[in-house]
């Protein structure tokens, strides 16, 4: 089905012109029938000087990467794999807030076209407790800014059920699925596009606040839910607080006492 | 922090006190003292630069130092120390079971990449600054690192 799909549905720079309503995201595009990793090549560009907003886009990845060699299903014509070129010329502390604008810009995208999507802390975009979408930021530089900063988002829109290997089978999920319409590949990324360039001028002049605020509304896990998190300092179990200005998880521990996990993820939701 | 200074506050102070406009910090809580100066005669492009680092002073009690002493007295000026930009997660390899992208004795080149450190799902790549050796890992695979914190030592080839 995924060749015919294609056909039906293409995500080619034309067609995504078609509904592109950005000043800069994606006006340079960069098409490949198949890549290993759209986010490889978009590094690649950014190192030899690509301006910023360039978009690598693809039908198929061969190597479509998560973090630390987790692997990106991405069979041909089933999603979108797409990788932004920015240079946000900003601390490196501050560079994380980019991943997490993309995952919220993600889900608000899916909302708009009525798919409730999630984010469960602190990029991962789910609907129920499925993942429908990933965020991979990768940046380069020397310290303390960063210079070259590669946001990959893999979002699966065709699969159904049975596209899935095994393993992700029971914890994968497809526009497809959700919505049972068929979505249109193209005006989905022109809206992700969008949404993510308005959150990413923000973040440019300095204001994260609404930001963290969509973030803490479309968490997966409600405030006062209790979640297990694997972090710096091993495992730690609290109700969720909220984020903070660094994007950092804020969790209740049983004595009461606040603990702050700066980078991590959530191992398990303990409930509801 | 309840009154008692942690290892860790002490670094952030430190930190803080790096990036601020001041030279001279002192606070003095219960039984503590603490005197931070900064040696600001190291004013290049320092910023990865040990001796630029503000030197931690004696405890209440003993007695107060003078003039600032750098950390990294002792190594010699051609010695460069590359720090955590951010906080996050160490890794010596762009993925498991991978060659690691730098090891003690390899040569770099400026631009190169030496480690990423990964927060939040974003994996920062951080280069060298400068042409060089490895002279030190200071960091194992996988460990958390704070901001700021020495990561390598290089010693910079001959300009």
């Amino acid at each position: 089905m995924s060749h015919a799909d294609a056909a039906a549905d293409p995500l080619t720079p034309a067609a995504l012109q078609m509904h592109l309503k950005t000043a800069v995201f994606g006006h340079r595009v960069y098409f490949y029938p198949s890549i290993g990793s759209t986010n490889d090549r978009a590094l690649e560009l950014a190192a030899a000087g690509e301006p910023e907003g360039s978009l690598v886009l693809a039908e198929q990845q061969t190597g479509g990467r998560g973090r630390r060699a987790r692997s990106w299903h991405s069979p041909p014509g089933l999603g979108i794999y797409a990788s932004l070129v920015l240079r946000p010329r900003v601390e490196a502390p501050k560079a994380p807030l980019f991943t997490i604008a993309a995952a919220v810009s993600v889900a608000t995208a899916l909302r708009a076209g009525g798919v409730v999507a999630r984010i469960k802390w602190p990029n991962d975009v789910l609907v129920g407790t499925r993942k429908i979408a990933g965020i991979l930021g990768e940046s380069r530089g020397s310290e303390p800014e960063i210079r070259d900063l590669v946001i990959g988002i893999g979002l699966n829109v065709h699969q159904e059920a049975g596209d899935f290997p095994g393993d992700l089978a029971p914890t994968a999920t497809s526009l497809r699925i959700e919505s049972g319409a068929a979505p249109r590949r193209a005006e989905i990324l022109a809206a992700v596009l969008e949404e993510f360039e308005r959150r990413y001028s923000r973040l440019l002049r300095g204001a994260p606040d609404d930001l963290l605020r969509d973030w803490g509304t479309l968490s997966a896990v409600p405030a006062g839910g209790r979640i297990a998190v694997d972090g710096p300092d091993g495992r730690c179990e609290g109700e969720l607080v909220g984020v903070d200005a660094d994007g950092a998880l804020l969790l209740r521990r049983p004595g009461g006492a606040t603990a702050r996990v700066p980078f991590g993820e959530i191992v398990e939701t303990l409930w509801p | 922090m309840s009154g008692e200074l942690l290892d860790n506050d002490i670094k952030e102070l430190m930190d803080y006190i790096e990036d601020s406009n001041f030279v001279e910090f002192e606070l003095e809580r219960g039984g503590f003292k603490i005197k931070l100066v900064k040696k600001t005669a190291q004013s290049s492009n320092g910023a990865v630069v040990h001796a630029a680092a503000p030197a931690l002073l004696a405890p209440a009690g003993s007695q107060p130092v003078g003039e600032a002493a750098p950390r990294a007295a002792a190594e010699s000026p051609d010695v460069q120390v590359v720090k955590s930009p951010i906080v996050g997660t160490f890794y010596r390899s762009s993925a498991p079971g991978s060659k690691a992208f730098v090891e003690v004795g390899d040569r770099v080149k400026k631009g190169q990449v030496l480690c990423i450190v990964e927060a939040m799902k974003l994996m920062n790549e951080i280069e060298s600054d400068a042409d060089g050796e490895i002279l030190e890992i200071l960091v194992a695979n996988g460990q958390p690192v704070e901001y700021g914190e020495p990561l390598f030592k290089i010693r910079k080839s001959a300009p």
